[in-house]
């Protein structure tokens, strides 16, 4: 296709996009709104997959063994630990390193009221990072059937709460991606059928004329992709001014106890490049789709 | 040219539209169809524009057997014809010299070859002065010139004429018919002209090819000037 041609349909595309502005604007708003629903859910997400795994590096599980253990049988635990899977690196606390630590911690180092006790008071436990939050209530079943051990600690309320936080909101925010992708498609294809019918008669003569199907698409593509990118770019902007002003107002309200969750939040710089190309590729990829859709029916003849 | 053989054409509920129709139209010929309102002219026309495609039979225009042709070939095919309507079918937000110029655009020519065929032809068909009007501001005879300067842009080897005078006052019906003639001589384009206007063949003569009920029932040449008392 010459150069010339190319020029000739696109400058139609735009001619069309013009010509029913109206339509244009309605649909570019439509897309929009749909666009930062989804960016909203995007982001949410995104977040909470951060936190879910900051409070995972944070997360242990401690593996109290009975008191008695003998060193042999905290060898063989420590193998036992290294082969369960999903857990991370095992440090090894013993009964003098516990007391050691309750002394220092606790009686300002002074260890005279402690004397009497036995060396063992305090149980041996192992140390376990856990590599995905998720598992931590299943490792801490499994590990609590093994020999020897007294009881298994594992702060799993808030990472609970957080992976159900994120299964709900993949959930959810799939539903509301695929909804929003069938409404913005029926949008597009609708704005394009429009300009489609105000030039179905141009569309005649071309086809008698011998244009192929590709000229006569070509106009209503360019529409199209003119729509979804107008629309991703608008949405990409109020998305990144509406979050940084999200993120203004939690830092001034929160109390010091959830800074450290807050901090966890990503600045927009981070998700800017994402974000930005999920809209072009949702806006150009709607824009085709739509446009070939509405083309249907009419490149007979 | 166009050659058909044995042609039979029945609708998608059974009417049959045309009955073995055996046609055979040269390089260079000038042939007006003729017959009454749902005869099988329309019919004719559709597959001779690959509009639809014959039930049994060939159809052959310009070495292209439409019967076989392809979807993705079909523009290359019509590019090989040029075709006029009854009703002028001009775009009316373009102007005379842009309606003559589409036909070009849309079939990837260069704006080289568009700047010099575009006036050439218009001044063949006296529309020079009209280059900047828009279709609603010529009368329909001059639109429908214009129609024919957009059928001839690409130089086609035959022209179809759907009833190109059905919607023109008789005065200016002959001029067009004539300017026809004109490109039939001068550049030894085929044409095949359907009409209804029996009077008007009388008055020119030449190949008339008579369809009734779906068959041909007369194809001869007649001697025109019968109504030249008029």
């Amino acid at each position: 296709m010459r150069a010339s041609s190319m020029r000739y349909l696109m400058g139609n595309g735009f001619k069309n996009l013009w010509h029913n502005r109206l339509m244009t604007i309605a649909s570019v708003g439509t897309l929009v709104a749909c666009l930062l629903i989804v960016g909203v859910a995007v982001l949410f997400s995104l977040n909470v997959d951060s936190m879910v795994e900051y409070v995972g590096e944070q997360n242990e599980l401690v593996v109290f063994m009975d008191v008695g253990t003998s060193d042999e049988q905290l060898a063989q635990m420590e193998s036992q630990l290294g082969h369960v899977e999903g857990l991370g690196e095992i440090d090894f606390v013993s009964s003098d390193e516990a007391m050691q630590t309750i002394v220092d911690r606790y009686l300002d180092g002074d260890a005279g009221l402690l004397e009497g006790m036995d060396d063992d008071f305090m149980p041996a436990s192992f140390r376990c990072q856990i590599t995905d939050p998720e598992n931590a209530a299943a490792l801490k079943a499994q590990i609590e059937e093994l020999d020897n051990v007294d009881n298994v600690q594992a702060p799993t309320e808030i990472t609970d709460t957080l992976v159900q936080l994120r299964h709900m909101i993949n959930i959810f925010g799939g539903a509301i991606i695929v909804a929003l992708t069938i409404v913005s498609l029926v949008i597009i294809t609708n704005t394009i059928r429009a300009s489609v019918f105000t030039r179905r008669k141009e569309i005649s003569i071309m086809k008698y004329v011998g244009a192929t199907n590709t000229f006569i698409r070509i106009p209503f593509v360019v529409e199209g992709i003119v729509l979804g990118l107008l629309s991703a770019g608008i949405a990409f902007l109020l998305v990144w001014g509406g979050y940084n002003i999200f993120l203004d107002v939690i830092r001034e309200e929160s109390t010091s106890l959830m800074a450290n969750v807050i901090n966890q939040v990503m600045p927009f710089s981070q998700l800017a490049a994402p974000v930005l190309g999920c809209f072009l590729i949702a806006g150009i990829s709607v824009g085709c789709i739509g446009s070939v859709f509405s083309m249907r029916g009419y490149l007979k003849v | 040219m166009i050659d058909l053989i044995d042609v039979s054409f029945q609708y998608g509920n059974g009417t049959e539209a045309l009955h073995n129709v055996n046609l055979r139209v040269n390089q260079g010929e000038f042939a007006f169809v003729v017959g009454s309102s749902g005869a099988g002219k329309s019919s004719l026309l559709k597959l001779l524009l690959r509009e639809t495609v014959a039930t049994s039979g060939q159809v052959i225009v310009n070495g292209f057997n439409l019967n076989k042709l392809k979807n993705r070939q079909i523009p290359k095919f019509r590019r090989s014809l040029g075709v006029v309507f009854q009703d002028f079918r001009l775009i009316p937000d373009m102007t005379v010299y842009e309606n003559v110029a589409f036909a070009m655009r849309v079939t990837d020519q260069s704006n080289k070859a568009i700047r010099k065929n575009v006036p050439e032809v218009l001044e063949m068909m006296n529309l020079s002065d009209k280059a900047k009007q828009h279709p609603y501001e010529l009368s329909g005879g001059e639109q429908q010139r214009v129609s024919l300067a957009r059928a001839l842009i690409n130089h086609p080897p035959l022209i179809i004429a759907d009833e190109p005078t059905g919607n023109i006052d008789p005065e200016f019906s002959y001029e067009i018919v004539e300017m026809l003639e004109q490109i039939n001589k001068q550049a030894g384009t085929t044409i095949l002209m359907v009409t209804h206007e029996h009077e008007m063949v009388k008055f020119f003569g030449g190949r008339t090819i008579n369809i009734e009920e779906g068959r041909v029932v007369f194809d001869d040449y007649i001697i025109g000037g019968a109504n030249e008392s008029e």
